[in-house]
């Protein structure tokens, strides 16, 4: 099943009065490319606000707390693009009424966190796309996205240097460094290509107003490889051979978790309808 | 006085009542020392303050911004309207000496220029420069956590962000 072209129910509308001289099918291809990226940093977000309390050291229920904290801002900011930073309802409303089937995110990022080394493969995977992604973004044409990226960007280096720390000190013996191992093939065997996966990319891509998607494919496995290289020392065929699966189109698999995520996350919201704290 | 006077006047107001805001995170910080406010101007009658959030996850940004209206409302400045530039990058190097001054004054150590290198740092207890890095993340999103090896103290690092060194 193909997930990036999945029909998002009701049509999305980008309300944020900054963006309505663009030409209307960039607009809307923009503004799902956004809603992919802020439903992938509020899946995420979640799924790492769940390591609270559980993580295996103290550090690490502070650090993925505040890596959790840090997503939720970015996907605020994400929102905030396509509805104008002036309404926070609709911020609000963007993020948590759509029922589960239109959100937009990377579908890895809703699996449950299963293992500290699904979790670390997991953040490492994501934080690289996000650079890779976000560096792009600094140069395009598209209002509000060159300044936005540069914003996150500068938060962004202190998670990808923790997933790097992480994967530098599960690999550097044995049984770490085989789980380790699993875990980066199964993310990516689940994850496939967020380049050809995240809605609007393709478009925004044809328009010029970032790179096209092969260009941001190749970017993305060339800085998996070459941190999988100095982080892990991984420059070997038995682990960037997991990487071969990216190359394709897919199908990529869907991990089973949307539905109890999407529960647990709109609760509050569904239980108290428009309150706020 | 002519109109145009006038507003400047109101805006100079305004900006003397914002001088007065800390962060509610660090209470020794002035707001507008940490380098947050973008601009202040009047648009048609209105006070308008742009205002550019820390980081994106501070949970302080919503008290903040309440607490500029209710400061320009006291100083007698109404209507006013709080804008959030969160689509524009903030840095540590926004941060005035006087701001790293008054992180200081909070036992946090302000952020380093460039990256963070916990080598370079001094304790504020011993004056040793044996600091080391304990963790990336702290108690707010801004902070992380750092221990020094001579005396033993658990310090807070200001976390540098967007520094061009």
């Amino acid at each position: 099943m193909t997930v990036a072209t999945a029909p998002a129910g009701r049509a999305l509308r980008v309300t944020n009065p900054q963006l309505q001289d663009l030409d209307p099918a960039l607009r809307d291809a923009y503004g799902r490319l956004l809603v992919a990226m802020a439903d992938s940093e509020l899946v995420l977000g979640h799924r790492h606000s769940e390591w609270t309390g559980f993580a295996p050291a103290a550090e690490e229920d502070v650090a993925f707390s505040s890596i959790a904290q840090d997503e939720m801002g970015h996907a605020h900011l994400y929102y905030a693009l396509v509805t104008g930073a002036s309404d926070e309802g609709a911020v609000d409303s963007l993020a948590l009424d759509r029922g589960p089937r239109s959100m937009r995110h990377l579908p890895l990022l809703h699996a449950p966190n299963g293992d500290w080394f699904f979790t670390i493969a997991r953040q490492f995977y994501w934080e690289v796309w996000e650079t890779v992604v976000l560096d792009a973004a600094l140069g395009s044409a598209l209002p509000l996205l060159a300044s936005a990226a540069q914003r996150i960007l500068n938060e962004e280096v202190y998670h990808e240097e923790h997933a790097m720390q992480w994967l530098t000190l599960l690999s550097s013996r044995e049984p770490q460094r085989r789980r380790l191992q699993a875990a980066l093939r199964r993310a990516t065997a689940i994850g496939g290509d967020p380049a050809r996966r995240l809605d609007g990319l393709a478009e925004v891509g044809a328009a010029g107003k970032l790179p096209p998607e092969d260009d941001l494919a190749t970017r993305f496995t060339t800085a998996l490889r070459e941190r999988l290289a100095t982080g892990g020392g991984w420059n070997s065929p038995d682990i960037t051979s997991a990487l071969d699966g990216l190359a394709g189109r897919g199908p990529w698999a869907t991990p089973p978790g949307l539905l109890q995520l999407h529960r647990d996350l709109t609760g509050m919201r569904r239980a108290h309808p428009g309150a706020t704290w | 006085m002519t109109a145009v006077a006038t507003g400047q006047v109101r805006v100079a107001a305004a900006r003397v009542a914002l001088a007065e805001l800390r962060d509610p995170e660090i209470p020794t910080a002035s707001i507008v020392e940490m380098g947050m406010i973008h601009d202040v101007r009047e648009d048609g009658g209105t006070m308008v303050v742009e205002v550019i959030p820390t980081f994106s996850g501070c949970p302080a940004i919503g008290i903040i911004a309440r607490e500029i209206e209710q400061a320009l409302d006291s100083a007698g400045i109404s209507p006013a309207r709080v804008e959030l530039r969160a689509d524009l990058p903030w840095s540590t190097d926004r941060i005035s000496a006087e701001g790293r001054r008054q992180v200081a004054a909070h036992g946090i150590l302000p952020p380093q220029r460039g990256q963070l290198k916990a080598e370079e740092l001094t304790c504020p207890q011993c004056l040793q420069r044996q600091v080391v890095l304990t963790s990336r993340f702290g108690t707010t999103p801004c902070r992380a956590m750092a221990r020094c090896n001579d005396c033993g103290e658990p310090l807070e690092v200001f976390k540098p962000i967007g520094s061009r060194g």
